[in-house]
């Protein structure tokens, strides 16, 4: 039975590497990540599991990382938007202009990524399922969805 | 950011958990088991929960599976809501268990982790009650299995150092025909103003509702009335006096409002099951 | 080549989708000390006592203050706010002492522990609590605070504000007028919800200079503020403004940055660090201006606007900020954008125990336009008219005068043009009601908008304009990127004037105020317009040390050369010239001598012969220029419970020049995003003792992706004549119309006059039901 009683090393492995991190039971993945780490791609914005913002990938999945202890994360493949590079949904967001002030962009393209990778063909109930975890308060989400349309013909090679 | 400490253990087995609970509790410090943790971590970081140690149920197998069994299947009550929903053999969990939270916090919550949690709504629980489900629950005398309905009394009763490891329902509703409606106030991502399940087999209609009241309810006595030969208005004039609580006034709906809408799709249930 | 029309992609997008975009959050340092606050739990309550001896004695814990400690008055126009409240506490969630500690975690724990007594007092939770004879006061000594002249506050009441328009007679107004209709509106406080909280970093330098690292969309603001609240030397005052996740107008003045300046005081000037939590973010710094307010409106029987008297009373909260100038601003525009010979308005600040309230995008504009667009609408049903051939028989245009007599120019926008163009796209002609097979209702409403910024006369933007070895440019101006991609627009303006690409144009994204060329301030939809005139002027005085150096060279008059394509040459001899790059950082001959030295663009715009308002008339020339625009939306509408679902919004703006469709959209759409978002299902809820209840995202509900409508955005070009390229503002305008349209929409689509947000499903089913 693993335990964690107060500063305890933890290894994690964040993005293909691992990294060891000093953790107190009560330090959240997202203040790790951020504080300790440097991973400041994913954002507080709620800090209650409301907003989305600091979306991260656990073994693939879209998980708010505000609302997962860091000793939780262990044993589990993080995947952080620094691990992220030139996605077609990075390259969709940019393309479509699916962002303004950028905080909330983070967390939707991870979450769209984990769509992506999990439903390709994601139909427009998908998406909405999917992304309604994640708020934005600048664009209206117009463009996020042809973002994730866009992204889906580049990955189909179109 | 959660500004007070506590423990954290991630036992490998049901005893290792119930162990670890009554060395605590011998201790004098007041452990918690934690699931998929979304609620208890909120909670915490406003100052709505405090405890010494928390004990992480995640890594224990029997919680964490799905299988068929002999006498029905069996879901683990650490399955988070997103694998519940991808178990496609009853597509009334499947419907329920998708309206709750967020679908990223579905990746989270747990079967267990929301029927045995602190807010009011536990709405995966409704199919469960509609099944009669049975729920498996370990404590330092090792495993009991019980009808859902009767360890349910306003929330599954737990007596302490108990958990939920699973639940378990029988192949034969696979098929049954259901009607589900959830209700909220103007966001899909929030608490329901109701959320009514209802299934209909040779026994009848039943109904099992959550939100409406201060706890979730399936009532035998509502399905008793219910199924009434009365005409659907008789039936809703008199649905009060077997719903166990007052209904809900909160900052999602006034109680009237509540009131008026679950008529409106109590009628439309009570129709649709009058067409089909 | 053109680089004015096109969708440039903005220049700091690549680092936003990789995450690497740094918010002043993600800024870290093992020297940083974090601050933390204690907040009150009364909305209105004496201090009987606060006992922070606990605290003290706590780990990692430097420094704890109180109220007593910092006997100062912040107020951007009226100086009513201690940075921790002394006394009394006047809303539910206001500061009543600070922690500074080593880490976070140290401060939380702190706070906890600091132990606050109040006595209870009366609770105001309304305007019309607040204005009635026996009110007790907010603010007793309200004598004593210092204001600006343009503010008006009324001691011995809870008015902070009153601002009059009275222009023609309104009684004759009433008199000739054949309808008229008389309603009464309001919508409770609210919140902007940038996904970025609002976070402040302050440390004092050995030699006392004050660095202010800010979420700010202000940061020249702050500098002056300093200032003025501690009376340090604003040279000694640098503030910088790293790219912000959000504002909406929040960001505006002074936030936290006056008490973490105080925190890093305490503890001898080293860095300290404060960062709202979310909750603390929606009520303890401020939000959006709540409302209530009486309309009259009278026409004659074809439906011309005859006389409008208006009675605004907005809901301040507790303490003035932005909000007695949102209260000036919705007069000085109170008639929306119609034309009304007489009008009579009464414009209040009134002060509550809410949460108080800022700058919030609109300023002013949406609250009023609420107001009227649903009074044209209750008025074209008693008038037996068409509402949107009612606004267009009465959209104001050029050689009309504004409430405040001013007279609008051949700048002005063509808002018939606006009407004609979102009808269309709407579908008005096809029917605004139509009940369809299953029972549900489709409504349509309209609702125009007008906008002119809120500012002082003496508004102004500057920019500098330096040069690189290749040639390509550095623009360097003092508008912070808040999301609306004004850097990138600033780059296409550089461009367009160069006749480069906009890759050849570099932009500095942080502003640093002391070295960024003054700016008054990103607020009030002016950047792009201020902002744009500068770099423009920039432009033309690199471009004439450009020509100087090369007319040296080339041995011709400066004025028969062109700058254009990264080349200097003569006019009618394109082949004779040099190359920018060779020119930019001084020309070298081949034998070596220099001449010319480096070109600095240096670039100003101060707005132009605006004044002040009559205090009793409100007779003036307050506005720099009116953005003009009109909106609709549909919806469908389930009769059983009232549940509805927007379907589509609609926007056509007189933008003047479009100067990069793709923003610009983002921009509009956005902002009907965000009006939609407040008027359907935003607004705090309180209870009897003033505790907002909704003060987080779990219980305060914005729009998600799958409540998003289809947005159709359409655009009129009348140039604005001094605005760049002739463009003008846009970035707030999408959300003025909105409210207005939804309310107007509901309404038809029920029979039942809607005149209160939010319209929630509830909303809607009691007042039906009340109505039968």
């Amino acid at each position: 039975m693993k335990s964690y009683k107060d500063y305890t090393q933890l290894i994690l492995k964040i993005n293909g590497q691992i990294r060891k991190v000093i953790v107190s039971p009560n330090d959240t993945l997202l203040h790790v990540l951020r504080e300790k780490l440097g991973l400041t791609g994913a954002k507080p914005g709620c800090e209650n599991g409301d907003c989305g913002a600091c979306t991260v990938l656990m073994d693939g999945k879209p998980v708010k990382s505000c609302i997962i202890l860091a000793v939780e994360a262990e044993g589990h493949e993080i995947t952080t938007i620094e691990g992220l590079k030139d996605t077609p949904i990075q390259r969709a967001f940019v393309e479509e202009s699916a962002f303004q002030c950028g905080y909330c962009t983070p967390g939707f393209i991870m979450n769209c990524h984990a769509m992506l990778n999990t439903i390709p063909d994601a139909d427009y109930d998908t998406i909405k399922e999917w992304l309604s975890s994640n708020i934005c308060r600048c664009t209206g989400y117009e463009e996020i969805k042809k973002a994730v349309k866009k992204a889906q013909k580049i990955a189909g090679g179109l | 950011m959660i500004s007070f400490d506590f423990e954290y253990y991630r036992p490998d087995s049901i005893k290792e958990a119930t162990d670890v609970y009554a060395q605590l509790h011998e201790e004098g410090k007041s452990p918690l088991y934690f699931s998929g943790g979304t609620e208890v971590i909120t909670m915490a970081r406003k100052g709505a929960l405090k405890f010494d140690a928390l004990i992480d149920l995640k890594n224990i197998e029997e919680m964490n599976v799905y299988r068929k069994d002999e006498d029905g299947i069996y879901f683990g009550a650490n399955m988070t809501l997103n694998e519940a929903a991808e178990m496609k053999d009853f597509p009334l969990i499947r419907e329920v268990v998708r309206t709750i939270g967020d679908h990223t916090i579905r990746n989270r919550i747990t079967l267990g982790g929301n029927i045995c949690g602190r807010l009011p709504y536990r709405e995966a629980l409704l199919p469960f009650l509609l099944y009669d489900a049975q729920v498996y629950i370990a404590g330092i005398n090792g495993i009991k299995a019980l009808s859902i309905n009767e360890a349910f009394n306003k929330r599954l009763v737990l007596s302490k150092g108990e958990f939920v490891i699973g639940f378990k329902v029988k192949e034969s509703f696979m098929d049954t025909k259901y009607l589900n409606i959830r209700k909220v106030k103007t966001s899909e991502i929030d608490y329901p103003l109701f959320h009514i399940a209802s299934i209909k087999d040779e026994e009848g209609i039943k109904i099992a509702v959550s939100g409406l009241c201060a706890y979730p309810f399936r009532s035998y006595e509502l399905d008793k009335h219910i199924n009434c030969n009365s005409e659907p208005d008789e039936i809703i004039n008199n649905v009060y006096q077997f719903i166990p609580g007052t209904i809900k006034e909160d900052n999602i709906a006034s109680a009237e409002y509540r009131k008026a809408l679950f008529e409106l799709n109590l009628e439309k249930i009570l129709e649709k099951w009058g067409e089909a | 080549m053109g680089s004015i029309g096109i969708s440039a992609v903005r220049k700091e997008a690549k680092d936003k989708v990789a995450g690497r975009l740094k918010y002043l959050n993600d800024y870290n340092s093992p020297d940083l000390l974090y601050g933390a606050l204690k907040t009150s739990t009364f909305a209105h309550g004496r201090i009987k006592s606060i006992d922070i001896s606990e605290a003290l004695k706590m780990p990692g814990v430097r420094a704890v203050l109180t109220g007593k400690d910092l006997p100062y008055r912040f107020g951007i126009y009226l100086g009513d706010k201690p940075p921790l409240a002394i006394e009394k506490v006047r809303y539910y969630g206001e500061p009543v002492a600070a922690v500074v500690a080593d880490s976070q975690r140290e401060a939380d724990e702190a706070v906890e522990a600091i132990k606050v007594e109040y006595e209870a007092l009366e609770v105001i939770n309304s305007p019309t609590e607040a204005l009635a004879d026996s009110a007790v006061l907010i603010h007793e000594n309200m004598d004593e605070y210092p204001h600006i002249d343009a503010i008006r506050p009324e001691p011995g009441s809870n008015i902070a504000n009153r601002t009059k328009i009275r222009k023609g007679n309104i009684k004759e107004g009433f008199e000739k007028s054949h309808v008229i209709v008389e309603e009464t509106f309001s919508f409770p406080p609210s919140d902007h919800v940038a996904m970025e909280t609002r976070a402040a970093v302050a440390e004092i330098l050995g030699d006392g200079r004050i660095v202010i690292h800010s979420t700010t969309q202000a940061p020249f603001v702050v500098k002056n503020l300093m200032g003025a609240y501690f009376g340090v030397d604003p040279g000694k005052v640098t503030v910088i403004a790293h790219a912000i996740g959000g504002g909406y107008g929040g960001k505006a003045g002074m936030q936290l940055e006056g008490l973490v300046y105080l925190l890093s005081k305490a503890v001898g000037g080293k860095k300290v660090k404060l960062v709202n939590t979310r909750e603390q973010d929606m009520i303890t710094s401020p939000g959006h201006i709540g409302l209530e307010a009486k309309a009259r409106i009278g026409a004659s029987k074809e439906g011309e606007l005859m006389a409008a008297e208006l009675l605004f009373m907005f809901d301040s909260g507790a303490y003035a900020d932005y909000a007695v100038n949102i209260s000036r601003a919705a007069a000085i525009g109170c008639t929306g954008p119609y034309r009304v010979p007489n009008v009579w308005c009464d414009s209040l600040c009134v002060y509550t125990n809410h949460p108080f309230a800022t700058a919030y995008r609109g300023f002013g504009h949406i609250e009023l336009a609420f107001v009227i667009e649903r009074t044209m609408d209750i008025l074209a049903d008693k008038l037996n008219m068409d509402s949107m051939e009612l606004r267009m028989k009465n959209a104001i245009c050029k050689g009309d005068t504004t409430p405040t007599q001013s007279l609008l120019d051949s700048n002005t926008g063509d808002l018939k043009a606006c009407i004609k163009r979102t009808a269309e796209m709407i579908g008005w002609q096809e029917g605004s009601r139509v009940v369809t097979e299953d029972g549900k209702i489709r409504a349509k409403g309209f609702g125009c908008l007008w906008k002119a910024p809120a500012m002082p006369t003496n508004t102004d933007a500057g920019a500098i304009i330096t040069f690189n070895e290749d040639g390509s440019i550095n623009v360097h101006c003092g508008v912070v990127e808040i999301g609306q991609g004004i850097k990138t627009g600033f780059a296409q303006i550089a461009a367009e004037k160069f006749g480069i690409d906009v890759e050849q144009v570099h932009v500095i994204m942080d502003v640093n105020t002391s070295i960024s060329p003054h700016d008054w301030a990103t607020a009030a939809s002016r950047g792009l317009m201020m902002g744009g005139r500068a770099i423009l002027s920039a432009c033309e005085d690199a471009i004439s040390q450009i020509k100087h150096t090369a007319s040296q060279v080339l041995r011709c008059p400066e004025e028969d050369l062109h700058v254009w394509g990264g080349r200097v040459f003569i006019k009618e001899e394109e082949h004779i010239g040099l190359l920018v790059k060779d020119v930019a950082l001084g020309y070298v001959y081949p034998d070596g001598n220099a001449i010319g030295g480096q070109v600095i663009g240096r670039g100003k715009y101060i707005s132009r012969r605006l004044t002040g308002i009559d205090p009793d008339t409100g007779k003036g020339n307050p506005a720099l220029e009116w953005t003009l625009g009109a909106q609709a939306v549909e919806l469908e509408l389930d009769p059983t419970d009232c549940s509805y679902r927007i379907i589509k919004a609609a926007c056509t703006m007189d933008v003047g020049k479009l100067i990069n469709p793709a923003m610009a959209r983002g921009q509009i759409a956005g902002g009907m995003a965000m009006a939609l978002s407040f008027a359907r299902q935003e607004g705090f809820e309180f209870n009897d003792r003033g505790h907002v209840i909704n003060r987080d995202l779990r219980s305060y509900k914005t729009l998600r992706i799958g409540d998003a409508p289809e947005y159709l955005v359409d655009y009129v070009e009348t140039p604005q004549g001094d605005g760049p390229y002739g463009a003008r503002g846009l970035g707030e305008q999408g959300v003025i119309g909105i409210p207005g349209a939804l309310a107007n929409a509901l309404s038809r689509a029920l029979g039942v006059p809607f005149n209160h947000l939010p319209l929630t499903p509830e909303s809607l089913w009691k007042k039906r039901r009340d109505n039968r």
